[in-house]
């Protein structure tokens, strides 16, 4: 996928102090829990270097690795003999059923190992470690015209439909996280000399209910609480369920619901942390990270397995994943619905972008594009026959700063990594985001509130939301909107007799 | 509920009976050129759109009260009649996905009204009791009315319908200017583009058969 990241500069200045959210005492109060181990290693960060600088879309010298039924070990050994560095199975770390992830730093070139493998008998499908990168692009915040989105889907009217407010739901958030304790860590860092350790305070949002955090788990930073780095997945969490009627900060679609925030993307704090434990000097690049393939594959598994039934993933690439697919499938076994982001690469040659358009065709999972103020189409809302439907996802090109999606998120010039030496991440703020990121998220509410009322099939849930779609566009089904603009209420309100 | 139905109307039949029977033989008095009666029921309708009543209200059949008047003898036996009846039930709104209901625990109020305007033929007395029957057919209007505690305007529907119906009865004598008597009826109120639940479970019809007790004046 061509890199648009989901980094934000925060306008700093008046506004957003106005708006700061601090957590009181979180500091004071702090923690120093046990160090928890961390999950990436020195050779594997060495790979998220290399893909920075070489801008690959995959990790170089990792494969995912599918095999046939009834493949014994000794028949895998054999397959993996036509890779160049002749792995032993003791590489396979594996992350479904017959799917495992295969480290191969000696063969840094992926796509070839995966081609390699894809042509032995034992072997059902291979391909790259790909590098998901979460669909936003940048804006900057403001404090003022907030909330659009709301308005636009009139959820307040969805809310007198739904008082539950997708209570008794739980929607997996797989994304860069969303910190779920306060405390305050003792890590290392590059501070541009040598490498320290700073004290990093991390807290939970205030305007998210912390009862409503369950199952948190990291898959890719370390075994400790799910924190989030980077503010992603923080904002889209929020757009799914931040505390509304609390008199503080913003809303979200399905306040009700619990959120369990499965952390699989790495970003530049991420990495800059785990290269200074691994005693790996210097800065890493900016644009550094992405979501791999093999910790998305275990996170929706972990999703489905542990309760979840809905999963929001907001990030993508452009490259075809038959392990997506796989676990996809595996989700909506288990009755779990799934949205994607349609991707933001409209005016970057519009691909097709996955794992959103395995979702054409499959009842229960939706590719969301992305439509601004005006229930237009954003500028960057990748389109094509895989997109299924269209939410909020801003525009600044249409309403300036005013027109992207604002919740409540952490405050940037507090780990801007461009300026910022010892980050922190306790302290909250207004802030705007654009992408089809925050577009999918509308659409994971809705399907929280149609669980929570009684729509358990997720086939159903994608039915409803098709059903009750403003059409926008061609006349119905196209490529720009699919089958139009989510209502939430109309979905809600279901039928009666005759309407 | 058929079952009930039959009881009251076996109820109705034989305490009438029993009282035309204490009447005893009386002279014929002239009968006039015209005659008048008023008359009111209760009504059970069994819904056409079975699938989408059941799904909603959990019942396929609606209860009513209601009441009329006829014209009698406008010519031999045929009269003309008016009546109105006011049904009501309650449910909860659904989605239907792939033939599988799911109730979605929004209330939902439904109030149907059908008037009608008919015609009949109505026999000769059979027997010592007096018993008579009747047929007779017609056009109706049917209001109909749905709404939501959380309707905003005009969100709840309100529509009228055109239809016809067929009915047949038997009536008797009970008191004096009092007969009591059983019907049953047909009623098509075809919809020709339903939406709602009625257009995702294929059903196109208001109607369906109906069974009244009545009570009638008569002078």
């Amino acid at each position: 996928m061509t890199a648009t990241t989901a980094r934000f500069s925060l306008a700093a200045g008046a506004c957003a102090l106005a708006g700061l959210l601090s957590i009181p005492g979180a500091s004071v109060n702090a923690q120093q829990p046990p160090p928890p181990q961390f999950l990436t290693t020195a050779t594997q960060l060495a790979a998220y270097a290399q893909a920075a600088t070489r801008d690959l879309n995959y990790l170089p010298g990792e494969v995912i690795v599918k095999f046939r039924v009834g493949v014994s070990v000794n028949q895998q050994a054999r397959a993996l003999a036509s890779v160049r560095s002749r792995p032993s199975t003791d590489r396979l770390q594996w992350i479904a059923d017959r799917t495992a992830r295969l480290v191969v730093p000696e063969d840094p070139d992926s796509i070839a190992v995966a081609a390699n493998l894809m042509r032995q008998p034992e072997v059902e499908y291979a391909q790259p470690n790909w590098l998901r990168k979460p669909s936003a692009v940048p804006n900057d915040t403001q404090f003022a015209a907030r909330q659009w989105n709301m308005t636009l889907l009139d959820l307040p009217r969805a809310w007198d439909v739904s008082r539950a407010a997708g209570a008794g739901v739980t929607v997996a958030v797989i994304d860069t996280g969303l910190t779920s304790v306060n405390a305050t860590y003792a890590l290392k860092t590059w501070n541009g000399t040598a490498i320290v350790t700073a004290q990093v305070p991390v807290g939970i949002n205030p305007d998210m209910d912390a009862s409503r955090i369950v199952g948190n788990r990291d898959f890719v930073f370390w075994t400790g609480p799910v924190v989030d780095f980077d503010g992603h997945g923080t904002h889209v969490s929020g757009t799914v369920a931040q505390s509304t009627n609390n008199n503080l900060g913003y809303a979200g679609v399905a306040y009700g619901a619990q959120i369990m925030p499965l952390k699989v993307c790495l970003s530049f704090w991420d990495i800059q942390i785990l290269q200074a434990e691994a005693g790996i000097t210097g800065f890493p690049p900016l644009n550094v990270g992405g979501c791999p393939t093999s910790a998305v594959v275990a996170a929706v598994r972990y999703a489905a397995d542990n309760g979840a039934k809905v999963i929001n993933l907001s990030l993508g690439g452009t490259d075809a994943s038959p392990a997506d697919l796989d676990v996809m499938n595996y989700a909506l076994t288990r009755g779990v619905f799934v949205a994607m982001s349609a991707g933001n690469e409209f005016e970057d040659g519009n691909p097709t972008t996955y794992p959103a358009s395995y979702a054409r065709g499959v009842g229960g999972a939706m590719a969301v594009g992305a439509v601004g103020r005006t229930s237009v189409r954003s500028f960057y809302s990748t389109t094509g026959d895989f997109v299924e439907i269209a939410a909020p996802g801003g525009d600044s090109r249409e309403g300036g700063a005013n027109g992207v999606v604002y919740q409540s998120g952490m405050l940037f010039s507090d780990y801007n990594p461009a300026v910022v030496i010892l980050p922190r991440f306790n302290r909250y703020s207004d802030v705007g985001y654009q992408g089809t990121s925050m577009a999918s998220p509308h659409v994971a509410g809705i399907a929280a509130l149609l669980m929570s009322q009684g729509v358990t099939s997720p086939a159903a849930v994608e039915a409803v939301i098709r059903a009750t779609a403003k059409d926008l566009g061609d006349p119905g089904r196209d490529n720009l909107y699919g089958a139009g603009l989510i209502q939430p209420r109309t979905a809600l309100r279901g039928l009666g007799v005759l309407r | 509920m058929s079952r009930r139905i039959g009881i009251c109307v076996s109820a109705v039949l034989l305490s009438s009976a029993t009282s035309a029977w204490a009447q005893g033989p009386a002279a014929a008095p002239a009968a006039p050129r015209f005659g008048l009666r008023a008359f009111g029921h209760f009504e059970w309708q069994m819904m056409a759109a079975t699938d989408t009543f059941e799904a909603i209200t959990g019942k396929s059949t609606l209860t009513g009260v209601g009441g009329g008047v006829e014209v009698q003898r406008l010519w031999r036996g045929v009269f003309a009649r008016a009546a109105v009846s006011r049904m009501s039930q309650s449910g909860e709104r659904i989605f239907v996905f792939d033939n599988i209901v799911f109730p979605l625990g929004v209330p939902l109020d439904i109030t149907m009204t059908p008037m009608e305007l008919a015609a009949g033929w109505r026999f000769n007395p059979i027997g010592s009791r007096g018993i008579v029957g009747y047929l007779g057919a017609g056009g109706m209007f049917l209001n109909y009315n749905e709404s939501s505690p959380s309707d905003a305007s005009g969100e709840e529907v309100s529509e009228r319908y055109n239809g016809f119906l067929v009915f047949g009865g038997v009536e008797v004598p009970v008191w004096r200017f009092v007969t009591a008597g059983a019907e049953v009826g047909w009623r098509k109120v075809e919809l020709p583009d339903p939406g709602g639940a009625m257009g995702a479970l294929g059903e196109q019809d208001l109607g369906g058969v109906t069974m009244r007790v009545m009570v009638s004046i008569r002078r």
